[in-house]
């Protein structure tokens, strides 16, 4: 969740940059997740859509986000190589679990058992 | 138009001004509020009751005007002349047909209407990741719709190509609209879900995200209902055709799953899963109280 206050003394602009980043680092936003567009972002929080552009093209600039063309913007995988990947797989494990209409909660005891094993 | 189709339709005239003039009822939209809420089991805080009042409210009066103004044009049609095939009971499917689509298209009208608001000085929240109409609606309700309707289609073919004149109009007629529901389904949805959401809380976005989870259901349901209709309507005339029955036999298989078909569709929009679909992928960690105003409510 992001919570754009006017009253702050910290621009919106950097409000925003700085809660993308900690999601990403936190793993609320995992490798893969779409991200709004900026004009719904912008709506959606009553900023400028230059606000919001700025923004992503920032975070994009630092590797934690990655534009695919007209597709959108995506969160990109962090940390080195090993953990790139793992990322990227757990995205598409996610994806996969969605589809079938699984649970996570089974999704989660099924890898925990597979790590296991 | 015998005197059975009059007596349904003016029926059905009553029972939609009756709904209509039901939203002017405060007491009743603030029960369509909080029944809801006790549904989905998200708490409903009393600051934004008025609110999620008002769009059931235009939803509502969207589909009464909706169904009357339908109901209305297939009277007309029918006494300027229209055909309605050779089956006993086509001109009531035809009724029911186009006061269905008629309340969809309402309905959605409806949802549109109303723009939320929040003050400039105050903080808004958004969500930081992009949402999709697989996040408010189960994706298997969707498949099943483009199934329904598809394989509506696809029987009032065999039906016409077996020569089977009487049965075509209401199987064609009910894959026609719910073809065009599924159509305005798609268009729609994706209009709904790409709005903007403007809050200023967490319950405002929760809240949000109920109403549009709770519009894309009532949308889906027109093709689904319409095309599983063409379908037992077409099966039951295929094979009634095939065996040899009667007219009054394939009336009452007619009833017989129609009614099965009513139950199962009743009963399984009241398991909640559905309704709580949303919840599970938007808000997963969601608890009763957690949108509740403490201090607000209990004023």
């Amino acid at each position: 969740m992001l919570t754009i206050d006017p009253k702050s003394p910290v621009p919106p602009f950097e409000q925003l940059r700085l809660q993308f980043i900690e999601q990403v680092r936190g793993g609320e936003l995992a490798a893969g997740a779409k991200l709004p567009t900026v004009r719904r972002l912008a709506d959606d929080l009553g900023l400028a859509p230059n606000t919001v552009a700025r923004c992503y093209r920032e975070l994009e600039r630092d590797g934690f986000i990655e534009t695919r063309g007209r597709n959108g913007s995506f969160v990109s995988a962090q940390g080195g190589a090993a953990e790139q990947q793992a990322q990227v797989a757990a995205r598409a494990y996610a994806d996969r679990i969605q589809q079938l209409g699984v649970s996570p909660r089974d999704a989660l005891a099924w890898v925990t058992a597979a790590l296991k094993a | 138009m015998d005197s059975l189709t009059w007596f349904v339709s003016i029926f059905v005239a009553a029972l939609l001004v009756a709904l209509f003039v039901s939203t002017f009822v405060p007491f009743f939209s603030r029960y369509t509020a909080y029944r809801y809420s006790v549904d989905i089991r998200v708490d409903l805080p009393v600051r934004l009751e008025p609110r999620v009042s008002a769009r059931f409210i235009a939803q509502g009066r969207g589909a009464t005007i909706g169904g009357l103004v339908f109901l209305v044009a297939a009277v007309l049609a029918m006494l300027g002349g229209i055909y309605v095939g050779d089956a006993p009971a086509s001109p009531l499917l035809l009724v029911f047909g186009l006061v269905l689509v008629g309340s969809l298209v309402g309905a959605t009208v409806g949802a549109f209407t109303g723009v939320t608001t929040t003050t400039s000085d105050q903080p808004r929240v958004a969500r930081s990741r992009a949402v999709s109409v697989s996040d408010y609606l189960p994706r298997v309700e969707r498949v099943a719709a483009w199934v329904s309707v598809v394989a509506a289609v696809l029987v009032a073919v065999a039906l016409g190509a077996a020569g089977a004149s009487a049965a075509v109009f209401p199987v064609a007629l009910f894959a026609g609209l719910g073809g065009l529901t599924l159509v305005m389904f798609e268009i729609a949805s994706n209009r709904i879900v790409d709005r903007s959401q403007p809050a200023g809380s967490t319950a405002d976005l929760v809240w949000d995200d109920a109403m549009r989870a709770s519009i894309l259901r009532d949308l889906i349901s027109g093709p689904l209902a319409l095309g599983a209709l063409s379908l037992v309507l077409g099966i039951v005339q295929l094979v009634g055709t095939s065996v040899g029955l009667t007219a009054s036999n394939m009336a009452d298989n007619y009833g017989i799953v129609l009614s099965v078909l009513g139950l199962a569709s009743a009963l399984y929009s009241r398991t909640g899963w559905s309704q709580r679909y949303f919840l599970g992928r938007l808000w997963p960690n969601l608890r009763w109280s957690d949108t509740a105003d403490a201090v607000t409510d209990a004023a």
